[in-house]
């Protein structure tokens, strides 16, 4: 599903990343962890197309897709979603207009039909419950005045709605207590489909309790230093990320 | 430069059957007219408005029935069917008009068949004598508009909504017209005013419109401008505010190559409430210039006003918003903000706040901001999925929303807020 060969990128004057393989195949969960800075937020914007973000080398390909020709919006429609480790508010823009006007232009792409107001009213229910939001929240404007963790479950509900290919959660447990933990944990977990990947970046462990991850790839300093599958969490867990930051200070660098 | 005043604005041939009762004003006026020089750059309230391409024109008032009634004026709003008065090119056009859904205690009538309880109040505000030249030729030529009056305690239970409809289509020059609005709200009286311009072709609006509010009195007013992209539009607006009544005036103005709008509400008695909210959307090489004053000249009344600016292309804003405070209008609380976004790189604004604060007792503050659309909410939009146009129009919704959501008419709101989200050519009249 997705191939990322090499992939190096900069932003702002900053070589981030610095040459990333991966392959996620369909229905796998894939987590990437690191210390703060290693580049994993950058990794999910320039695989959601960031403008921002130079591709200095490499190449990406998602279902036999170019991904790197593509403009944000058409890898989105395509079946990739990003969701952002602080998303932002847009103050005006209500929450349903957005939402309505985000799952029409998907479907127009797909063939689907589209929803009128009415319609996605209906629709929007069952997802609201999936992530415990209550329906007041549609009618405020997009994450305007939210807390960081209405943030995040907006998120999700954004993903429910889209039922992307390949989500990409980026640190979907920060700002998160432990109870929002679990219920988001789980809608992602009932999201799941045998044609659905995820790739869930996170600092800390947490979360792979409720999100089990097939494989783990440890990023550190732009690069992949370690892979593993998910007895690496506990690893990490107890031994946090100094480890890693000496052995490839004092020698394979 | 007097000259050109009156060569420019050239008394018509036609003889418009103009009402008696107000021969002193036109009089006083047209004198006016004739010593006033025409407004050049030179001028600090004119400094960003070249109006030399309204100079050199040769204006033309229709006056005929031919025109009345020619083609249906598009999406009016259906809430105001049975409280509507529609002229064409100025003049009354009786079969576009119906006000079948009023009870008493309410006239809304042409002005030049009102009662002389109403006419009265006619030209109180804007006179010649304290008025600009644009006013003045207003009050020396208009032929016909609308009044409004509603009785003390008396509330109107649909909006009243007059319509300036222009269509100069086939005729070489440029036709002008000058529509006047009169509304007097009695004591606790409330109403609910729209009023809209449109057209197609050249041709120059110069309306007037005077409000007056009782005590106690409540108006929303609901402005549209979306004259076709090729009219030149002069309005003035004087509003006088008795204690306790308070007043909401939002304008969205959308048309016009040269618009001008000048708004001038004054305090008349305490406790008085105003809320003043502009939208201009322009683009191509369209102007937009708003110059209002809020006058604080008694004590403890409040005013708010937001005024919010989208231009694209080469099209340039203009906001001259001056707040007076008097001597002893202690307690007063005025906000004023105004909000410009630029879509490209030509496109311009010039904003001044002019805060002139003579009394100690009081809260008064404003902001100004300039900026572009911010590329991380743009991309937080796109990877859902909308594509660029989308994602810019649904932010400018956001930014315009505030304005739109003060407009009393739910079609009204929706009509704009449409536009923006599901055409993807977006807003703009002339696109
Ligand atoms: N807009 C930017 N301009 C310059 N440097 C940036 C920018 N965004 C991120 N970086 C840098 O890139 C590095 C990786 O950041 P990020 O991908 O957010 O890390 P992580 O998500 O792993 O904590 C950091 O050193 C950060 O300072
Ligand atoms: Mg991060």
């Amino acid at each position: 599903m997705l191939k990322i060969k090499n992939l190096a990128a900069r932003i702002g004057g900053n070589q981030v990343l610095k040459g990333i393989d991966l392959e996620v195949k369909p229905g796998e969960i894939h987590t990437i962890m690191g210390p703060n800075g290693s580049g994993k937020s950058t990794l999910g914007k320039v695989l959601a197309g960031h403008p921002a973000y130079e591709v200095t080398a490499g190449e990406v390909y998602f279902n036999g897709k170019n991904l790197l020709e593509l403009t944000a919006d058409e890898r989105a429609r395509a079946g990739i979603f990003l969701g952002f480790q602080n998303p932002i508010e847009v103050p005006g823009v209500s929450n349903s207009q957005f939402l309505r006007l985000a799952y029409n232009k998907n479907a127009e792409a797909n063939g689907q039909d589209e929803l009128d107001p009415l319609e996605f009213d209906d629709f929007i229910q069952g997802k609201l419950k999936l992530v415990k939001m209550d329906s007041d929240f549609m009618d405020r404007g997009l994450n305007e005045g939210f807390s960081g963790g209405e943030r995040k479950r907006n998120e999700i509900l954004q993903m429910s709605v889209l039922e992307p290919k390949l989500a990409i959660l980026d640190e979907l447990d920060s700002g998160l207590d432990i109870d929002a933990l679990k219920v988001l944990g789980e809608a992602v977990m009932a999201l799941k489909r045998p044609d659905r990947a995820l790739l869930v970046i996170t600092h800390f462990p947490r979360i792979l309790e409720t999100i089990k991850p097939d494989y783990i790839h440890v990023l550190y300093s732009g690069k992949f230093v370690l892979h593993g599958g998910s007895e690496l969490a506990l690893e990490l867990e107890a031994k946090g990320y100094d480890w890693i930051q000496a052995e490839n200070q004092s020698g394979r660098r | 430069m007097t000259e050109s005043a009156k060569a420019l604005f050239p008394q018509s041939a036609m003889s418009i059957p103009r009402p008696t009762d107000w021969t002193r004003h036109r009089k006083l006026a047209e004198e006016k007219i004739h010593v006033s020089p025409l407004p050049t750059t030179d001028q600090e309230d004119w400094k960003y408005l070249d109006l030399s391409p309204v100079y050199s024109q040769a204006f033309n008032q229709i006056w005929s029935d031919a025109s009345l009634s020619q083609a249906p004026v598009e999406d009016l709003a259906a809430e105001t069917a049975g409280g509507r008065l529609l002229f064409t090119n100025g003049r009354f056009d009786s079969d576009l008009s119906d006000i079948s859904a009023l009870r008493g205690g309410i006239y809304f009538s042409q002005l030049t068949e009102t009662a002389p309880h109403v006419i009265k109040y006619f030209g109180n505000l804007a006179t010649p004598d304290s008025s600009d030249l644009f006013a003045n030729i207003n009050t020396a030529r208009f032929g016909d508009g609308a009044a409004i009056y509603v009785s003390k305690g008396q509330s109107p239970e649909i909006p009243l909504h007059v319509v300036f409809n222009s269509n100069n289509i086939g005729t070489d020059g440029q036709s002008i017209t000058f529509p006047r609005v009169l509304i007097v709200l009695e004591p606790d009286a409330r109403a609910h005013l729209v009023e809209e311009y449109c057209g197609s072709g050249k041709y120059l609006t110069n309306s007037v419109v005077e409000v007056f509010l009782g005590e106690g009195a409540s108006l929303r007013h609901d402005r549209i401008q979306r004259e076709s992209p090729a009219a030149f539009h002069f309005c003035t607006l004087r509003a006088n505010i008795a204690k306790s009544a308070s007043y909401t005036s939002t304008t969205i103005s959308l048309g016009a190559a040269i618009y001008r709008h000048n708004p001038k509400i004054t305090f008349a008695g305490e406790h008085a409430e105003l809320e003043l909210n502009g939208l201009t959307l322009i683009n191509a090489e369209q102007i937009a210039d708003t110059h209002s004053l809020i006058d604080h000249a008694v004590s403890n009344c409040a005013s708010r006003q937001l005024q919010k600016y989208i231009i694209g292309d080469s099209a340039h804003g203009i906001f001259n918003g001056q707040v007076i405070v008097r001597p002893g209008a202690q307690r007063t609380n005025a906000g004023q903000s105004s909000r410009g976004l630029l879509l490209t790189e030509r496109a311009r604004i010039d904003t001044k706040p002019q805060l002139e604060i003579y009394a100690d007792d009081v809260k008064c503050g404003h902001g100004a901001t300039i900026g572009q659309l911010d590329a991380d909410e743009l991309f937080y939009l796109q990877s859902r999925g909308l594509d660029l146009n989308s994602a810019r129009n649904l932010l400018l919704v956001g930014f315009a929303a505030d304005v739109i959501n003060h407009l009393a008419l739910p079609c009204l709101r929706h009509r704009l807020l449409h536009h923006v989200i599901h055409k993807d050519q977006s807003l703009y009249p002339n696109s």
